[in-house]
């Protein structure tokens, strides 16, 4: 091999092992960033659970909690008394200075349809949200309904 | 003559060698500081775990019955049960020196305990260059003697960073 190709072959291989080099750090970064994210958000969701839960078995005054309620206004067709009651726990005791942004909707499983939503008159904002969902099950063992709750809070 | 050219010719030889071996040595800077770069960039970048971790203790006083939890048979995570809010049961539940905490559990009446007094003594979130401070509020069932009542729980936890 001639002494210039040799040089210029050096050359070559040092600015390939570089771009290796980067091209495996890019694909290791982008690859393991969305993975952290995700495990973020899925705790971040755990804490929203709590308010959901909390909502769906508190009890009115004839002791039934607003999970039955909802089943119930499911067969009436009229789900009136569940927003009104959801709408009073929220207004009581949500957390609006921090969390300006609710969403809460029922969702009949079987046929997508949408029973009724309950959601925050704000501006939307850039809040990251968080959402979670909890399913109630009815006499019907082929549908379920499912509770949808997304809270857009400002980040600490 | 002869002797004069060769020595010129030496000369033009050396001169040459040392031009490509410069041009080697920068090219191998180049590449090397690349390098340098490439593993120095995830070893510098930080990854900031305070909300996680708060987020976590927070689920730890929520969730777990030795702490705050209702338990009858079963667990209920959410249900505060009043007899756990005391200042001894939450501090054996959490014994951490690292973060301080303030719990202010609204009912029928207002009830706040803070833990490890060293770290929230003043003012809570006074110094937030220093300090990294979380505030959460959940909406709680209380259960106080068969009785459950509804209210808020307020979590504020404050930690070095």
């Amino acid at each position: 091999m001639k002494k210039g190709t040799e040089e210029l072959m050096f050359v070559f291989s040092l600015i390939l092992i570089s771009l290796v080099l980067t091209l495996a750090f890019i694909t290791f970064s982008v690859a393991g960033r969305g993975k952290i994210e995700e495990k973020v958000s899925a705790i971040s969701g755990n804490e929203i659970n709590i308010n959901l839960l909390n909502y769906l078995r508190t009890k009115d005054e004839n002791n039934n909690t607003l999970s039955e309620i909802i089943v119930y206004s499911y067969y009436k067709k009229d789900y009136k008394n569940a927003v009104l009651m959801l709408e009073n726990l929220i207004k009581k005791f949500h957390d609006r200075e921090k969390c300006s942004i609710y969403y809460i909707n029922a969702v009949s499983v079987k046929n997508n349809e949408k029973l009724f939503e309950v959601t925050s008159l704000g501006k939307a904002n850039d809040a990251p949200r968080i959402s979670t969902f909890m399913l109630i099950p009815t006499f019907d063992s082929q549908d379920n309904i499912k509770i949808n709750y997304v809270e857009g809070c400002k980040n600490e | 003559m002869q002797k004069k050219m060769d020595k010129k010719a030496q000369i033009f030889d050396l001169t040459k060698e040392w031009i490509v071996w410069i041009v080697k040595a920068i090219v191998f800077f180049v590449v090397a500081s690349t390098i340098i770069i490439i593993v120095n960039i995830p070893l510098s970048s930080e990854f900031k775990t305070d909300g996680l971790r708060h987020s976590l203790l927070r689920q730890h006083l929520i969730y777990d019955e030795n702490c705050l939890a209702y338990h009858n048979e079963r667990t209920y995570p959410g249900i505060v049960d009043i007899k756990k809010f005391t200042q001894a049961n939450l501090e054996k539940c959490f014994s951490t020196q690292n973060y301080g905490i303030q719990l202010t559990l609204s009912a029928d009446t207002l009830n706040i305990i803070k833990l490890n007094e060293k770290l929230n003594k003043f003012e809570f979130c006074f110094d937030k260059k220093n300090f990294y401070c979380s505030n959460t509020t959940y909406y709680v069932l209380v259960k106080d003697n068969n009785m459950e009542k509804q209210g808020t729980l307020n979590i504020a936890i404050l930690s070095l960073k």
